[in-house]
């Protein structure tokens, strides 16, 4: 009703400024009247009607009740309700001794983004994203850290270390010069010297894998802590028929984190699969490939690599002896 | 504890809507005002209780507080502070959360300022509103709550897709939704008047501002996402009829049919059913947006789920909103008396064909959108629909209707006179030709249709000048009357003015863009030039730069126009470490009429870098036009007048009958 009286006004107001004719004026008027008295019969029709049977108290009192009730069921049943809050500033906030090797991470970089020239920052970064599993920006820190600070053995070891893991266990060729940089600075550099047999092998030179580890054993301390898993590479090596890369050997493995050595354990026997591939005639290696699938758990490729192993030497009644012996000896 | 409060808020939310859909509805039927008076403190308690949500949510996200899921998965601490903002709505669980918070917005503005609606209306209204509310907010709770905890919480989160990381799309969602979900007022009040059974002026005049709020929002939505493509995706393209544009454009479409219609249905009481019938359309097509977007049926950067329940349930309150409308509308629409009759040539009969063409024109986008998914389910072949099938279908149901638009505001209500109002345009018709004429002289090689297009641009620019000129009497009356006149024109006819000749703007940058746009691809060393469109372009050096979160090849180019050094420009390739991905960032020159648009890419291998570059004649004019556009809607919006349509009788029955 008021719209209509509004708009009765707009037409007088919009007549005097000359924005329509009278005649034009006039029509609207009367089409405005004529709303307006509909709208007027309406109103009077709708009056009156209106009742009122549930009592308001009741209605208030149920939604009182009822919304809270449902809202906390739900909430109880989705929320977490015990769970603080944890604020980013605020956990990085506690004391070092409490913070987790990723909180440390960031906050060494945080450290090193304000000084880059920290050597001793970049030195903590590269083991610690090693256990992050964080290969290839533990090379980096590795980089960074011989910018600052020259090549030493140790810290050419851990570059070539962390790009052996970046590139899944394969001794690749930049890793490679790192380690012989490294042996050349310092020959007892144990990671250095290990992972330049670990190329000899896939090289496929046995021979000079034995000796280079037979020397760094030599010369090692009696309490060497990577020496026992070295010891048992060795013995694997000579004695090709010794149990494969089982994990309680490579449980004693040095001072590795689970995830890294489950890395490396793959890698090598990545490079294992690929030198069968291109010298398949090595029984030896193949039985050690499908074992070491077996231990790792990996069902299929054990499996591929016994076809394989099985087409290879298909006249061989020894040899096929002795893959049904691998056969029947994978974990079902 | 405050992220755990946000929750409690938005379950407490969730019961809150239950009641405000339940209670004030029986209320309305029952005629109690008590009960229908519960309507306006729960609207605003529910935009309380959102807020504090939202509230809980952008807190967790400035603090980096990684126990939250959504947080964790989609920030980092060392995103700048805007992307920690954005990135609330960056994700499929925040932008529904963004989604219930403008939609009761809306509800606490009707609580708030719908004094003058009558009591029935508005609680039926809120109760509709209030549906919308529970449907989402049921959806958000159990499927993606974006209050899931982490425990243990990670110490970094995993970033944001760097697609979004930028300032165009961060606040694009937010002006896409205030126009999606802006289109639900207009939805809620459809519904409120079929189950009432009535559509009056007071209706219509409360639906027209939402929906000129809605399409405002929109467009500058659709403007800032077109924007963005043009300037991210690297090849300087503005629309590519992508689903998600289209999902966007479809509802855009049907609103400013709604807009122009309701005009009709305030000022003459004509055309209510088909109003309604839009209004329901209208959110419907937003509805789909949202679906389309969210579902993952869509595979674009927009499509934050992927899981298939989510979908399922997005269909089931696609299917109840939308098929429950159609069907209360059939059921109720023949209860509505219509009014006002009109003849063809009259300005009713202008925006009814205009409403038939835009109308026509959503159809084609969604047949062309909707079809190859369509035939996709059901097990048909994959087809791809493309640029070809809209340029086939939408461009010739655009044509007319850009012709007739500078006539309709100059037809006279119920019975017009077409050549008084194409006398009116002269004016007009003499700016098209000088127009055409002084685009075939300096584009003598260009395409003849381009001149045309241009002429169609000048018609629709020319013609909303000319009909202000008319209303003020520019060349009729002394200046210092039309002065007078412009002060008391009603804002929404400047503002209805602003929109049309924004339009031809748009159409001038299209018609520019599509007709005379240059390419070049050329690979350069340092030191070496390529020439494009009379600017020389010498690639000066090529480094690194270190950004907040991303690592950048910058190339600097040297970029001269005859003898004239006008500067460098810098594109670059940036590199997301966390993220893991690549975004190109184009440098882009403007000078108002084209654009210099460069994008740097990879190093040949023989000490060259890969370079492309175009000269965008009259791009900057798409965003201007529809800018423009938005900002007539802002101005109509301030017009607060009621309206009432002066009508022109015939003569020959002025005498006859003084009413009908």
């Amino acid at each position: 009703m008021a719209l209509y009286r509004d708009q009765l006004a707009e037409v007088e107001r919009d007549l005097e400024r000359g924005v329509i004719e009278p005649a034009e004026a006039e029509s609207a008027r009367v089409e405005v009247s004529r709303r307006l008295l509909a709208a007027a019969d309406a109103q009077e029709k709708s009056a009156g009607a209106g009742r009122q049977v549930l009592s308001r108290k009741a209605v208030a009192g149920a939604i009182v009740v009822a919304v809270p009730v449902l809202s906390l069921v739900i909430y109880l049943g989705l929320g977490s309700p015990g769970l603080p809050d944890q604020p980013f500033a605020a956990r990085m906030a506690a004391p070092v001794s409490q913070l987790p090797i990723d909180a440390l991470v960031l906050r060494v970089e945080e450290h090193l983004k304000a000084d880059p020239k920290d050597l001793r920052g970049w030195e903590v970064l590269g083991p610690a994203y090693i256990r992050q599993q964080r290969y290839q920006d533990a090379a980096n820190a590795w980089d960074q850290a011989i910018a600052l600070g020259g090549e030493t053995a140790l810290r050419l070891a851990a570059r070539g270390e962390a790009e052996v893991f970046a590139a899944n266990g394969v001794v690749v060729p930049t890793a490679r010069e790192d380690f012989t940089k490294a042996v050349a600075l310092d020959p007892h550099e144990p990671r250095a010297q290990y992972y330049l047999g670990i190329a000899e092998i896939e090289d496929g030179k046995k021979g000079a894998a034995i000796a280079r580890w037979k020397a760094l054993i030599a010369s090692a301390p009696q309490d060497a802590p990577w020496r026992p898993s070295i010891e048992g590479e060795l013995a694997r090596l000579e004695n090709p028929n010794a149990p494969g890369p089982d994990a309680s050997q490579i449980g004693a493995a040095a001072d590795m984190s689970p995830e890294a050595r489950q890395k490396m354990i793959e890698g090598m026997v990545g490079g294992l699969a690929a030198r069968l591939d291109k010298a398949p005639n090595d029984i030896d290696g193949w039985l050690r490939l499908i074992r070491a699938y077996g231990v790792l758990g990996k069902k299929p490729e054990a499996e591929a690599a016994l076809a394989k192993a099985r087409k290879t030497f298909a006249g061989d009644a020894a040899a096929t002896a002795r893959l049904d012996d691998a056969e029947n000896s994978l974990p079902k | 504890m405050i992220v755990e409060l946000g929750h409690f808020a938005l379950t407490l939310a969730f019961a809150v809507a239950l009641v405000q859909m339940v209670v004030p509805m029986i209320g309305a039927h029952r005629r109690d005002a008590g009960l229908m008076a519960i309507a306006r403190p729960a609207a605003l308690m529910q935009f309380v209780l959102i807020a504090m949500a939202f509230g809980a949510l952008l807190f967790a996200y400035l603090t980096s507080d990684f126990s939250v899921k959504v947080v964790a998965e989609n920030s980092h601490t060392t995103k700048p502070l805007i992307y920690k903002i954005s990135g609330v709505w960056g994700n499929h669980e925040g932008s529904m959360v963004l989604w219930v918070f403008i939609l009761s917005l809306y509800g606490a503005l009707v609580a708030l300022f719908g004094r003058n609606l009558p009591d029935g209306l508005r609680a039926r209204v809120l109760a509709v509103q209030a549906s919308i509310g529970v449907a989402f907010l049921g959806f958000i709770l159990f499927t993606s709550n974006p209050f899931v905890r982490l425990d243990p919480a990670p110490f970094e989160g995993q970033g944001l897709n760097p697609l979004l990381q930028d300032p165009a799309l961060a606040f694009h969602p937010p002006f896409l939704y205030a126009g999606y979900v802006g289109l639900s007022m207009a939805f809620s009040f459809a519904i409120a008047a079929l189950i009432e059974g009535r559509v009056d002026a007071s209706w219509a005049r409360w639906v027209r501002p939402w929906t000129l709020g809605a399409w405002t929002a929109l467009t500058v939505g659709i403007a800032m996402g077109s924007w963005w493509a043009y300037y991210t995706l690297g090849w300087g393209g503005f629309w590519f009829w992508d689903p998600v544009e289209n999902a966007s454009l479809m509802p855009w479409l049907v609103a400013t049919a709604l807009l122009h219609s309701a005009i009709v249905a305030e000022k003459r009481g004509a055309l209510k059913s088909w109003t309604i019938l839009l209004a329901i359309f209208a959110f419907s097509l937003s509805l789909v947006g949202t679906f389309l977007v969210r579902s993952g049926v869509l595979n674009s950067v927009h499509a934050f789920a992927t899981d298939p329940s989510r979908g399922v349930v997005i269909l089931c309150i696609l299917v109840f909103f939308i098929g429950g409308a159609l069907i209360l509308y059939g059921w109720r629409a023949p209860v509505l008396k219509a009014e006002g009759l009109f003849a063809p040539l009259s300005r009713e009969g202008a925006l009814m064909l205009n409403n038939l063409l835009l109308a026509a024109a959503a159809a084609a986008v969604f047949i062309g959108t909707l079809y190859p998914l369509f035939l996709d389910a059901i097990g048909g072949p994959k087809i791809t629909v493309g640029p070809p099938f809209f340029n086939m279908t939408f461009a010739p149901l655009m044509v007319p209707l850009l012709c007739l638009v500078p006539l309709g505001p100059l037809l006279k209500w119920k019975r017009s006179d077409l050549v008084a109002a194409t006398e009116r345009l002269m004016g007009a018709g003499v700016a098209v030709i000088v127009v055409m004429l002084i685009v075939l002289a300096v584009k003598t090689h260009g395409p003849w249709l381009a001149a045309l297009g241009m002429g169609l641009a000048a018609w629709l620019v020319a013609g909303a000048f000319f009909e202000l000129a008319w209303r003020l009497g520019l060349f009729s009356v002394p200046l210092a009357e039309s002065f007078r006149r412009a002060r008391r024109l009603p804002r929404a006819s400047w503002g209805m003015a602003m929109a049309h000749g924004g339009l031809g703007i748009v159409v001038a940058g299209i018609v520019g863009m599509t007709a005379w746009r240059q390419e070049l691809v050329t690979a350069l060393k340092i030191g070496e030039s390529a020439e494009l469109a009379g600017y020389t372009l010498t690639l000066e050096q090529v480094g690194m730069r270190q950004g907040p979160n991303y690592e950048a090849l910058v190339g600097v180019i040297d970029v001269k126009r005859g003898g004239r050094d006008l500067g460098l420009m810098l594109p670059e390739k940036r590199r997301f470490p966390v993220e893991k991905q690549e975004k190109t960032e184009a440098a882009i020159r403007t000078n108002g009429f084209s654009d210099l648009y460069i994008v740097i890419g990879d190093d040949n291998g023989q000490g060259a870098w890969t370079l492309r570059a175009y000269e965008n004649s009259l791009a900057p004019w798409i965003w201007a036009g529809a800018i423009i556009m938005a900002a007539g809607g802002v101005v109509s919006l301030t017009d607060r007048r009621y309206r009432v349509g002066a009508p022109a009788r015939a003569r020959s029955r002025l005498a006859a009958q003084p009413a009908e």
